[in-house]
């Protein structure tokens, strides 16, 4: 036994230490590897978080993309950036722009984190829809945006559909679907659009064409006249599209009102009367009312660079929630000596008036829209189903629309150009045709939109 | 007896090899669990950046899916200075500072009635409540059409990654 252990000692031969060592080396060979995976584990986490921020920056820009689309309203050769340019403009990131592509736009959205756009032509560039959705040739658009944040980059593309809105008061600054009456002294400066006839009397003057389709006629009397006359060709029949009053109806700013406890706000009846040189300063947004009065020398301000839209809905409207015992309901009053939007700038743009009519074809006793005794108005009304008034007053400017327009006694209307490019809200429409995410760089370098 | 035979012959030789071998493997065994420990500690916080993007994710996509009356804060978020350097601090008055290496890019917060964008922080936890933190979210007014959302996430802890932030924008077509 002695002899047998003395001999496996002697076999050993120093084994100890080299097993030790090669132990040792295997593992922290493991432990190297381990450390690498979890250092590209650590890398990885990185950027997914990168790769969420530049999503999230690509869904800014398509935001800010079909944003600028319809607020722009390009034509169909046209591109958006931050404005309407030129197919083979110049982009704002350095980057050189292939003659027949639209150039990129690049912005910020901070902490490393920014976006680059391209809004394609409707032939400049093209995309797929996906299935369900149909391709309008030469209306979608094809977008394509690329996010990145700090290095990492992601690129989606959408396909965009957009008919643009309906323009009221880009030819004529008075429009009517039936007669338009002026009289007394009355000083129109502004084209004159109208499906009825114009009568002018008692030293009114035009000045500006009639815009009148071929069944419509302009008759003066008593030293009436118009500069330009009926303008010819005829035009087509003017035509009035409806507008949405759900959305109003559902989505308003009536709160402000009733957080604000301006004075004669009624929520309940959704009245809003201003009296006795009271003053209320608006801020842009929609209100859905029943009725509007506003009297004896008060103010209605709007903000300036704030859009203020008025819907004066009717109880005609059975989904509208007003009574008709409401004082003035349907109705929007607006006498002796009151200012509205009068203040800063006066644009006429930034106070919309909508009204549903408290009869469908303005035939209505006492006009659904009556601006009476000394008022200032700078706004525009779109009220297609009512009579708009507008007697003995001091300055009124816009775009007016109405189913039948008075317009006398020494006062006067000067149409605005500010109003020449507004949009009647809901006549526009717009949706995605697709969304891919692309390969995070075009894979033709001068084709945006390729690699899709 | 000559010294190679003396190692041939290994007589308490054993003991030394133990030593040798003993003091190698304390070594390597130190080295091995640094590196395990700080593998340990880069998981974990791999770990929480990861929870804390997929927290951020789900926030931003849950706030852009509000309708634009609602994208907004019911009132005006304030600043606290408790915990030192929160998100918060970048308010000032109104506005919030949405870009950290911008001085000046700040823009009045969007407030309003209705509002359904929380104007203090709330905070998070995974499934197992092994991780935890908060959840700050800011809506600024670009212009009367278009605002900014910036969603910034934080973890409690030893091992919590830097305050992770994503930004974007939502709008209102004019139609």
């Amino acid at each position: 036994m002695r002899r047998l252990l003395t001999s496996l000692r002697r076999r050993q031969e120093g084994i100890a230490l080299p097993v030790a060592i090669g132990t040792m080396t295997i593992t922290m060979g493991l432990a190297a590897a381990t450390f690498a995976v979890v250092i590209e584990g650590s890398h990885s986490s990185v950027r997914d978080r990168d790769s969420k921020a530049a999503l999230a920056a690509a869904e800014a820009g398509l935001q800010m993309a079909i944003l600028k689309t319809t607020d722009l309203k390009p034509l169909a050769g046209q591109c958006v950036t931050n404005s309407l340019v030129a197919v083979g403009s110049d982009s704002n990131d350095g980057s050189t722009t292939a003659p027949t592509e639209c150039p990129r736009y690049k912005a910020s959205i901070g902490n490393g984190a920014s976006y680059t756009y391209v809004v394609a032509t409707t032939t400049s560039g093209t995309c797929p829809t996906v299935p369900g959705f149909v391709a309008t040739a030469g209306k979608d658009r094809c977008i394509t945006v690329t996010g990145e944040a700090n290095g990492v980059k992601r690129r989606i593309q959408v396909r965009f559909y957009f008919n643009p809105p309906f323009i009221p008061w880009g030819n004529a600054g008075l429009v009517s679907d039936k007669d338009v009456d002026f009289g007394n002294n009355a000083e129109i400066r502004s084209p004159v659009g109208t499906n009825g006839n114009v009568y002018a009397s008692n030293n009114t003057q035009i000045i500006g064409p009639l815009l009148l389709p071929p069944n419509s006629k302009a008759y003066f009397d008593n030293g009436a006249g118009s500069t330009e006359g009926i303008k010819t060709p005829r035009v087509g029949k003017w035509i009035f599209p409806e507008i949405d009053w759900s959305d109003p109806r559902a989505n308003n700013e009536n709160s402000w009102l009733t957080a604000n406890n301006v004075p004669g706000w009624d929520a309940a009846k959704q009245s809003l009367t201003l009296y006795n040189t009271q003053q209320i300063t608006l801020p842009g947004g929609t209100y859905h009312l029943c009725a509007l009065t506003s009297a004896n020398s008060n103010w209605l301000n709007v903000p300036n660079g704030q859009v203020v839209r008025l819907f004066i809905d009717s109880p005609r409207d059975p989904a509208s929630g007003c009574s008709a015992t409401t004082p003035n309901a349907g109705r929007m009053v607006i006498t002796n000596s009151a200012m509205v939007n009068a203040t800063d700038d006066k644009n006429p743009a930034e106070l919309e008036i909508y009204a549903y009519g408290t009869t469908a074809d303005a035939s209505e006793v006492a006009p659904d829209i009556d601006i009476n005794n000394g008022v200032e108005f700078y706004g525009t009304i779109w009220a297609p189903h009512s009579t708009i008034s507008v007697k003995n007053n001091e300055g009124i400017a816009g775009g007016f629309t109405g189913g039948a327009i008075d317009l006398k006694n020494n006062g006067g209307f000067f149409y605005d150009p500010r109003v020449a490019n507004k949009a009647l809200p809901g006549t526009a429409s717009a949706r995605n045709l697709s969304w891919f995410e692309c390969k995070r760089d075009p894979t033709v370098a001068t084709d945006p939109e390729s690699g899709c | 007896m000559r010294f190679i035979d003396r190692l041939r012959a290994e007589r308490g030789m054993t003991v030394i090899e133990l030593l040798v071998a003993a003091a190698v493997c304390a070594v390597g065994i130190a080295a091995t669990i640094g590196v395990m420990d700080n593998s340990r500690a880069l998981s974990v916080r791999s770990e929480k950046r990861d929870v804390l993007a997929h927290q951020a994710e789900r926030e931003v996509e849950r706030l852009m899916a509000l309708p634009w009356t609602q994208f907004r804060h019911p009132t005006t978020p304030t600043a606290s200075a408790s915990p030192p350097g929160n998100p918060s601090t970048y308010i000032s008055g109104t506005s919030y500072k949405w870009d950290r290496k911008t001085p000046a890019a700040s823009e009045v917060m969007a407030v309003g009635t209705g509002g359904q964008v929380a104007s203090t922080f709330t905070t998070w936890t995974d499934n197992g409540t092994r991780l935890s933190g908060r959840v700050y979210r800011y809506v600024t007014t670009i212009d009367p059409n278009s605002r900014r959302l910036t969603v910034i996430v934080t973890a409690n802890g030893a091992d919590a990654p830097p305050d992770l932030l994503i930004s974007t924008i939502k709008t209102k077509p004019i139609l």
